[in-house]
């Protein structure tokens, strides 16, 4: 048979040349595949979940904690402002009355 | 069970269904991971890879098809993946393939001769076929080594019955191209 033959016959025989058929027990392999790759997607959530928790506490701790020291800083400010206030009044009333 | 049925229990999320469907396309699942990847371990890692897909996916699944294609573009897909990441780590795992028991072949062959020539065969122009584009290597194997017609692959892969038609002629003219110097 010439090579040209052999060639062609090959490319036709891809048709007859059966494929291969899975064994009894693929479905139970699959299945726990699958039963194993839910547990760990679920590890995964509870993971990553617990992950942004965490960072979300440490997140409102320090803002809290800036917010606390601007209130204080606020009261300070505050503070200042109406004893320079006063202060101008009281010149202010000194003033007036000379 | 009849199709939608069969979709709207899956949806669902009915194991039993998923039985069904496993039990009805497996062996066609498989025989195409085979038939693009020629080893019997890597065909059943990524046949099992399309079912777990099929799985978690079938809510997304829109019915604008046939769940049988829907499942096969799915086995194309991840077979694409599997060949791209294979050339990545440069496995040669392929060349071994052929070595599996040969009682997971069931083919026509009526004697022991018969059916080692039908594997040298595969082997032989499994090899050839490694070498073609993507998209040649996608029309080729469905058409010659899963038996779909150019309509039926047009619709599989999404294109032009004519870029079907131009894919085939160019890769058997390829093959045929490649076989001479394999078999030199």
């Amino acid at each position: 048979m010439n090579k040209e033959k052999k060639i062609e016959n090959l490319i036709k025989a891809t048709h007859r040349a059966a494929m291969p058929k899975t064994d009894d027990f693929y479905y139970t392999r699959l299945s726990s595949k699958l039963e194993t790759r839910n547990k760990h997607s679920l590890k995964k959530r509870v993971i990553i979940g617990a992950g942004i928790l965490a960072i979300n506490s440490l997140v409102l701790f320090f803002t809290f904690n800036k917010e606390k020291d601007q209130e204080h800083y606020s009261f300070d400010q505050a503070a200042e402002y109406f004893a320079s206030a006063y202060e101008q009044h009281v010149n202010f009333g000194l003033n007036e009355r000379k | 069970m009849e199709e939608q049925q069969l979709i709207k229990a899956l949806k669902e999320g009915n194991r039993s269904a998923y039985q069904i469907l496993v039990e009805n396309n497996k062996d066609m699942v498989y025989g195409l991971c085979f038939s693009y990847l020629n080893n019997f371990q890597d065909a059943e890692d990524t046949s099992q890879e399309v079912f777990i897909q099929v799985y978690r996916s079938i809510h997304n699944f829109q019915e604008k098809s046939s769940l049988k294609t829907w499942i096969y573009r799915i086995t194309i897909s991840k077979c694409q993946d599997f060949i791209k990441a294979r050339n990545r780590k440069k496995r040669f795992a392929f060349l071994t393939g052929y070595q599996e028991v040969e009682e997971r072949w069931e083919s026509n062959a009526q004697t022991p001769q018969q059916l080692l020539e039908n594997k040298e065969n595969m082997e032989l122009l499994h090899r050839a076929i490694e070498k073609l584009s993507e998209n040649q290597k996608n029309v080729f194997i469905l058409n010659h080594i899963q038996g779909k017609t150019n309509v039926e692959i047009s619709e599989l892969l999404g294109m032009p019955k004519s870029t079907v038609d131009s894919h085939i002629k160019r890769a058997k003219d390829k093959i045929r191209v490649l076989l001479k110097d394999i078999l030199d």
